[in-house]
């Protein structure tokens, strides 16, 4: 019992059947929710759903492709890491889908089968990305987690809808034929598709141009540097509960994906791929500062905001020679801090009324000061002023960033720093932006907007509540590393 | 009834005095307790080991804040002395604003925003780390942004505030780079001492960089002559009571980030750089007094116009502050006290002309002597303050200022001379205009100041005068 027990907890930390282990547990507490589901109540019924896609998700990856491998050597370079990632990853993900079933049920009524179906392979996807062992897994959940978000997308069946849908689809093939290529390029170089021989790789040539690939098409997915393009639109068309999905969910199996590319040794402070990755992440964030500037539209606002923040994460990242701890505690404060901004977006504006418009939200009244306090709070929160929590870690990621490569003030990372800085600035226009016309403008005179729009405090305070223990919980997760 | 609604207004009458008494009682306790700065520690060394990859964090603390943070008491005089001046300029906006006569609308957010940058004032003075003291420099910005947007009185407000925003923030961006380059130097700490005695061992080219940041971020907020165009909107935008504290204390923040700066950095580099400097200086302040006193003569509007007096005074803090003298430093103190009863006090006039007329063109107003006596005599007295009259203390500040000036050399104190006469001429001809003339009817808008009013603006002249004539309240501490 007691080896059975030791064989678990290594299994946890540093096995690859952590998945496997995790989701027995799982299926356990599957059997309890079928007893409930004798009673006939909804959501357990629901659980029961989640858990049948997890169990499904688990035992392929168990069963299936562990004897299918490629390559016998397994990868051994991340351990430890690569467990708390999979936690972490596991934690959010299952936070958001509950948070998702349970506030939202009710937008769900409408072709629901089918939205929980599609999330359910998407979760599959991003847990088997996470659990990847060799490079052909990794696409194999890339893509997983990609055609359901491309079918929720085009759900709308509006134009704008299916317009973005085409679009999201093009840049997402686009970014894994990329992938597909540095594989390709890989396979040249060493006739092998694992971890190892991709990150482990001295041939100066082909290697450094398949890391470039590889960066390149995770850049893609994520949406930073100059392929945001299908970001903003894509976010204007779809409903408010797959806005969230996207816009936080579906970024940290990609973000996952660069703490990979990090692993490798062509990636070093003066080489070649160093470079070509900062330059093309710098010049994301100015055009994206310089499209900010003319946006009026709230989720358009989040989606360039969201290149520039991420952009400053990943150069932090990357620059500071992979400081993990930055990464994680920036990126995922940045997720959080940018949830709440979503979820009080979606409780103030449901789907019936689409105010999207930075004009058209003003429908505070004077006596709410709660919500106005509250929803202020979390645009400051988010914008990274100085004695916001982000604010110190955007500064850890700034310094860094200045220490590139040497020891003292280098003049070049100077200057990225406060190209960044420059394009940080555009974002904190844009909230302020956001912070005017709530708190000052005069209701407009169309009948659609006086109407009342009911706010759940407690919905609102027990998601700020669960979302700041996470973050601390992630917070010291994180600085167990190194 | 009647009962019912006294007691409301008493209620409403005192919450903002208790309030504004207790941020009182929080500055004499971080006065007297210095030690409080020391619950950063723990932060800082946190962060520290964030960027060092430090497993055990308090292993991180001897790189910089171990040996800095523990001496955190640190008794600066001139902060002290502006914080003094926050305490005293709150305590009179709480006694002057009735939230029923004066017609507050969202009278909770107003005591809100008002608390909120008393309290990161206060922490601002009297820190002496670099570090708080930047970020809270920024952040009082938030505050002050809802304060002219939300109590402003014309549509320009939405402009203003968003120029009192983002010039700062714009400006201050190398500062904020020099801060995340602390975060990784071990010379550097962010004590203000440490930080300025270890600066000259290192290199030239950081120096220079350290001394171009800290004057772009501090020139916006005191502000010189480029970068000024934010403070007539923003002032003239803002409420009374809003322009009051941006007059009174917010410019402040930008003289005493010079002072620690400049007053330090003297010390540390060589006497050639020294000139370089000081002639840079020289001539960005003497342009903002000479630009910023002939603008006035154009001007139609009675709130700019202050607002472009108290530019022209700031440039005689830096001009002091600039001269690496004994006299002059304390005399751009003492201009920077005296500077924030004055204009606290005109804005206090003009905007009490405003609430009661709803104008703002000095072509409206004529004669007002005639309809309101008292508010003629008190808006004399502060008149009388700003061209710096003597037996008030800024004769006193000015007169240092030139001192010090003229113990370089004697030629530096020929313009600002001009400066301070036409500073007076400009300002008694803006108060002819008003005062005096023949009369008009709009301004019989205009009722007489009630007793409250009077005693408020009294207990702002009473100390200028008692600095006037007796200085030494504030030398000898020096």
């Amino acid at each position: 019992m007691i080896n059975l027990l030791y064989d678990f907890l290594y299994y946890m930390a540093f096995g690859q059947k952590f998945e496997f282990y995790f989701f027995v547990m799982f299926s356990i507490f599957m059997m309890i929710i079928r007893i409930f589901q004798l009673v006939s109540l909804p959501i357990v019924a629901e659980l029961y759903n989640l858990a049948f896609f997890v169990m499904v998700s688990s035992s392929l990856n168990a069963i299936i492709f562990k004897n299918f491998s490629i390559s016998a050597s397994s990868s051994n370079i991340f351990t430890y890491e690569v467990a708390v990632l999979k936690l972490i990853t596991i934690l959010f993900w299952f936070f958001l889908y509950f948070f998702i079933r349970f506030f939202y049920f009710e937008e769900f009524f409408e072709k629901s089968e089918f939205k929980l179906f599609s999330l359910d392979i998407a979760l599959c996807g991003a847990l088997y990305f996470v659990s990847a062992n060799n490079l052909l897994e990794m696409f194999l959940g890339l893509e997983l987690l990609a055609f359901p978000t491309y079918t929720l997308i085009g759900l709308e069946k509006t134009k704008a809808a299916t317009e973005s849908a085409l679009k999201y689809f093009i840049y997402s093939v686009y970014g894994s034929l990329l992938l597909i290529l540095s594989f390709i390029i890989l396979f040249i170089a060493t006739g092998q598709v694992s971890f190892t021989e991709f990150l482990m790789t001295t041939n100066p040539y082909l290697g450094e141009i398949a890391i470039i690939l590889f960066c390149t098409a995770f850049m893609v997915k994520l949406g930073v540097g100059p392929f945001y393009h299908w970001a903003p639109p894509v976010y204007q068309s779809v409903s408010s509960t797959i806005f969230i999905f996207m816009s936080t969910v579906s970024k940290i199996p990609v973000l996952v994906g660069f703490i990979y590319a990090a692993q490798s040794t062509l990636l070093t402070s003066n080489s070649w791929a160093m470079y070509y990755v900062s330059s093309l992440l710098i010049i994301g964030a100015l055009m994206a500062a310089k499209d900010l500037l003319s946006e009026n539209n709230l989720r358009r606002i989040l989606a360039y905001t969201s290149t520039i923040n991420f952009t400053i994460g990943l150069l932090g990242y990357f620059l500071s020679l992979f400081n993990i701890k930055v990464f994680l505690i920036y990126t995922s404060l940045y997720l959080v801090s940018n949830l709440a901004v979503y979820i009080w977006h979606l409780s103030l504006n449901s789907d019936r009324f689409q105010k999207e418009e930075i004009s058209s939200i003003n429908e505070f009244k004077k006596e709410n000061y709660f919500s106005i306090f509250i929803l202020n709070a979390s645009l400051v929160m988010n914008s990274g002023l100085p004695p916001v929590t982000i604010f110190f870690f955007k500064l850890i990621a700034i310094g860094s960033i200045s220490f590139w490569s040497t020891t003292g003030l280098n003049v070049l990372g100077l200057f990225i720093s406060i190209f960044i800085l420059i394009s940080s600035l555009s974002s904190y226009n844009a909230y302020f932006k956001i912070i005017k016309s709530i708190s000052y403008r005069k209701p407009v005179d169309t009948p659609n907007m006086h109407e009342e729009v009911e706010t759940d405090s407690f919905k609102i305070f027990s998601f700020a509540i669960s979302t700041t223990m996470l973050s601390i919980y992630i917070f010291f997760i994180a600085l167990h590393f190194n | 009834m009647k009962i019912i609604k006294s007691q409301f207004r008493l209620a409403d009458r005192f919450t903002p005095l208790l309030v504004m008494t207790f941020g009182v009682a929080v500055f004499f306790f971080t006065a007297t307790q210095f030690d409080i700065f020391k619950s950063f520690q723990f932060f800082f060394s946190m962060l520290q080991g964030v960027a060092f990859k430090e497993t055990n964090f308090l292993a991180a603390m001897p790189y910089n804040f171990q040996a800095i943070l523990v001496n955190s008491p640190y008794y600066n005089l001139s902060g002290l002395m502006i914080s003094i001046l926050t305490s005293y300029l709150y305590f009179v906006i709480a006694l002057y604003y009735n939230p029923i006569r004066n017609n507050i609308v969202n009278f909770q957010l107003f005591v809100f925003f008002i608390v909120i940058s008393e309290i990161s004032l206060y922490f601002t003075f009297l820190t002496s780390n670099f570090f708080i003291f930047y970020s809270l420099f920024e952040f009082i910005l938030v505050p002050f942004y809802f304060i002219v947007l939300l109590w402003g009185s014309r549509p320009n407000k939405v402009s203003a505030s968003f120029r009192l925003v983002f010039f700062t923030l714009a400006f201050s961006l190398p500062l904020t780079t020099l801060m995340a380059f602390n975060l990784y130097n071990s010379y550097f700490s962010f004590n203000f001492e440490i930080l300025f005695s270890t600066l000259s061992t290192n290199a030239l080219s950081l120096q220079i960089f350290f001394y171009f940041s800290c004057f772009m971020a501090f020139a916006v907020k005191i502000p010189l002559f480029p970068a000024h165009v934010w403070l007539p909107e923003a002032h003239g935008e803002a409420p009374t009571f809003g322009s009051v504290l941006l007059a009174g204390i917010l410019l402040k923040l930008g003289g005493y980030g010079f002072y620690q700066v400049f007053y330090e950095f003297a010390n540390v580099i060589s006497n050639m750089q020294i000139v370089n400097m000081f002639s840079t200086v020289y001539v960005v302040s003497l342009l903002t007094i000479f630009y910023s006193n002939i603008i006035v003569f154009n001007q139609l509007d009675i709130k700019k116009t202050i607002a472009y007096y108290s530019i022209g005074h700031m440039g005689f803090v830096t001009l002091g502050l600039i001269s690496n003298n004994q006299e002059a430093i304390i005399g751009s103190i003492i201009i920077m006290l005296s500077h924030g009863l004055s204009a606290a006090g005109l804005f206090f006039c003009v905007g009490y002309i405003y609430e009661q007329s709803h104008s703002r063109s000095i072509i409206a107003f004529r004669a007002l002597a005639t309809t309101t006596p008292y508010l003629a005599i008190t808006f004399f007295l502060f008149v009388c303050a700003n061209i710096s009259f003597p037996g008030t203390s800024n004769f006193i500040g000015e007169q240092m200022v030139l001192i010090g000036l003229g113990k370089i050399s004697p030629e530096f104190t020929f313009l600002p001379i001009i400066g301070v006469l036409l500073n007076g001429f400009s300002t008694f001809l803006f108060y002819a205009r008003i005062i005096f003339g023949e009369f008009k009817t709009s301004t019989t808008f205009v009722r007489d100041l009630n007793s409250t009013q009077i005693f408020c603006f009294f207990a702002i002249f009473i100390p200028l005068a008692f600095m006037g004539f007796y200085p030494e309240i504030i030398i000898k501490y020096f």
